[in-house]
């Protein structure tokens, strides 16, 4: 099947291709070195449902799964995450850039590059960032890079990951439009060599609810309170006040509640690292 | 008698007195204190003084007996009080003691009360969006209602028309006593006015305008040309102006807590001005996090700003999800209502302000976190409707984070960053800081 053809298929079809994605990347890599990124948005939640039915179908194991704490994560995210923890079991890792956040008073505050440890000025080096100062803003290109791809990479490097599974969309940001559901990333100074996986890459928004709801899936509240795209706090905001499924998803984009000079910065991001 | 009183803090109605003393009304400070009347002689020297129980009062009449008459304007009322302090007439009396005029209204924000020849008052009730003639016993006499929008400072004319400051219509209107505009200036968009708050026919026929958000006082014809106009180098919001006899204009800057009489040729010929800080201004925020309380149980180092809260707003607290407590604005009618804390700035730096935001409930209105910078003599350097802030909040929203960057202007010594909220709701704040 083309990706046209993918596309304009069946939501059964789509979601049928979606665990034939996983059950290939269990075949692929080993356990251990297989990560599931779970932020606790609709995307990755779907994902690690998915996951977990193959798991269970295949008699096996869940990788372990993570979830990158940017210094700025919603309560309502913290809880979802902690309650599905508990309730499925899973190994998960929340991870988070300690030395960066400690060299911060609060949001906003700034930070001497200096002061960081040597992995984190080699990532500031990598952004070619010359400035002896930036500021803790979880969003901004230093700041999203330190609180998240070298984050990433440090859990990456740490576990020896050899492939994680990642909740992207084609429809979703238009750095994400040509990604493929195996996409090999090269090793960085910083990073090991590993493969993204992502299955839900050909989900648009509306089949994601879609499939939430037949599948019985849960979702944290604040997509009930009109969220569309959950980010950092600082940066995500309501898109409406029905449920981010009874909203106008096909004419409004759906990260549009996010600060969009970041959204603007996606393709740089996504060279460095980033999902 | 606290110690802030004879400190003029937002001077609004001014009028220069037959003895030659000038009759000032101060609305109070920041936190909603200190509203009174002062009688200030040509030296400055505070002569006559009444503060008892005034809440933001906007304007005082010297009578012809002697006695004061004051819109007392967050307590809703009008008050007479005599030479010696005494209250001799106060609308709270009208309706049994209700307070209510004979068609069952209430007085709601009055800003202006002029006694009539005849002894009945003209009252401008701002939040009624009308000017009404009233007996003294409460009776309506006539009004003009409905047609301006939060009016200011309405008079008769010679020719017994009104004319009156059509505030948030941004026009200066003048009707007859059937209701018939005559005669207007400004056209409804804040071009030509923005928030006039003062209009008076003068004997050339000419009018003298306040245009307080574009700090200016204007003299046009009844053509509508500009005959004078004094505008002052800051945001002034000015408040009220006349006419004197010698051709001068006394005038009431807010912003500068000033009172000025100004000549033809646009120099400062007489102020006053005994103004000094109540609250101090610190070097960076302090209790950013909201863990240190005073021994009222509000958050140290931060004021409640009820000046313009128009009588509502209390302090409330909530939790975040680690069970700390935060503390939270809950308000009810229209107006504005801020914690905020004053720290130095220098011009031309970038600040930027980062907090946690909570609405819940919150409608008609939203909140936000705002900044606005303050210049060497404690006037806002612009009206806080366009001051840098953060996104808006309304309805019920989780705990959000809100980071925004601002520049000091020139001129920018201090700045006061706060949580703001209007409408009927709540909202709440935590880790409000300001780094740069």
């Amino acid at each position: 099947m083309n990706r046209k053809e993918l596309e304009s298929a069946p939501l059964n079809v789509k979601l049928d291709k979606c665990r034939e994605v996983i059950a290939e990347a269990f075949d692929r890599y080993p356990l251990d070195r297989l990560a599931i990124a779970w932020t606790g948005g609709k995307d990755s939640t779907l994902v690690l449902w998915m996951a977990m039915e193959v798991c269970r179908k295949r008699g096996h194991k869940l990788p372990a799964c993570f979830c990158i704490d940017e210094g700025d994560v919603f309560d309502e995210i913290r809880a979802f995450l902690a309650k599905h923890t508990a309730d499925w079991g899973l190994d998960f890792h929340m991870i988070h850039n300690h030395d960066v956040s400690s060299k911060a008073e609060a949001l906003g505050a700034p930070i001497r590059v200096a002061e960081l440890n040597e992995r984190n000025r080699k990532e500031v080096a990598r952004l070619g960032y010359a400035e002896e100062e930036f500021f803790y803003e979880p969003e901004s290109l230093v700041g999203n890079h330190l609180m998240k791809t070298a984050t990433l990479n440090m859990f990456l490097d740490e576990r020896k990951v050899a492939a994680f599974f990642e909740g992207i969309r084609w429809d979703e940001q238009g750095a994400r439009s040509e990604e493929k559901f195996f996409s090999p990333r090269a090793a960085s100074e910083t990073s090991p060599a590993h493969m993204r996986v992502s299955p839900i890459l050909h989900l648009k928004e509306r089949e994601v609810w879609e499939a939430m709801f037949k599948l019985g899936v849960p979702y944290c509240e604040l997509y009930k309170q009109g969220y569309r795209s959950l980010g950092a706090r600082v940066t995500t905001r309501k898109t409406g006040d029905a449920p981010a499924w009874e909203q106008d998803l096909e004419s409004a984009p759906e990260r549009v509640g996010r600060r969009q000079d970041k959204e603007g910065m996606m393709g740089k991001l996504r060279e460095l690292g980033y999902m | 008698m606290s110690s802030r009183d004879g400190i003029v803090e937002f001077p609004c109605d001014v009028e220069r007195l037959a003895n030659g003393n000038t009759l000032i009304t101060d609305a109070g400070d920041e936190a909603g204190d200190g509203s009174e009347v002062v009688e200030v002689d040509p030296s400055g020297r505070i002569v006559w003084r009444y503060g008892q129980g005034l809440r933001f009062a906007h304007s005082a009449k010297r009578l012809g007996n002697g006695n004061t008459l004051i819109a007392d304007t967050t307590n809703d009322r009008v008050i007479e009080v005599s030479a010696d302090g005494q209250v001799v007439f106060s609308t709270d009396d009208w309706g049994g003691g209700t307070g209510r005029l004979s068609d069952g209204s209430h007085l709601h924000y009055p800003n202006k009360a002029r006694l009539l020849d005849d002894g009945t008052l003209l009252i401008t009730d701002r939040n009624n969006d009308r000017a009404v003639q009233a007996a003294r016993d409460g009776r309506v006499v006539w009004q003009y209602a409905g047609r301006v929008k939060h009016p200011h400072n309405a008079q008769f004319t010679a020719a017994g028309h009104l004319l009156i400051a059509d505030s948030d219509g941004h026009r200066a209107v003048e009707v007859s006593r059937d209701g018939r505009e005559l005669w207007a200036y400004g056209d409804g968009s804040t071009n030509v006015l923005n928030w006039p708050r003062d209009a008076d026919r003068l004997p050339s026929g000419n009018t003298l305008i306040v245009d307080s958000k574009h700090a200016r006082v204007v003299e046009v014809t009844p053509d509508g040309r500009v005959a004078w106009e004094y505008v002052a180098d800051h945001w002034a919001n000015f408040y009220d102006a006349d006419r004197l006899p010698n051709g001068n204009t006394l005038m009431a800057s807010q912003q500068h807590q000033a009172v000025l009489e100004v000549d033809p040729a646009g120099r400062v010929v007489w102020q006053f001005r005994n103004y000094t800080r109540r609250y101090p201004i610190n070097d960076k925020l302090l209790n950013c996090k909201f863990e240190e309380v005073d021994s009222a149980g509000a958050p140290l180092h931060w004021v409640l700003a009820r000046r313009l809260s128009e009588g509502g707003g209390e302090l409330t607290w909530t939790q975040n999800a680690a069970g700390k407590r935060c503390p939270g604005l809950a308000f009810d009618r229209s107006g504005a209502f801020c914690l905020q804390q004053t720290r130095r700035v220098e011009p031309g730096k970038t600040y930027r302000v980062s907090g946690l935001v909570k609405a819940e409930a919150l409608k008609s209105g939203f909140a936000c976190v705002q900044i606005a910078f303050l210049d060497a003599d404690n006037g806002q350097l612009c009206d806080a409707t366009t001051s840098p802030r953060s996104d808006l909040f309304s309805g019920d929203t989780p705990w959000s984070r809100v980071l925004f960057k601002a520049d000091a202007p020139p001129g920018a010594v201090a700045a006061d960053v706060r949580l703001f909220i209007n409408g009927q709701g709540r909202a709440f704040v935590d880790e409000l800081f300001c780094f740069g």
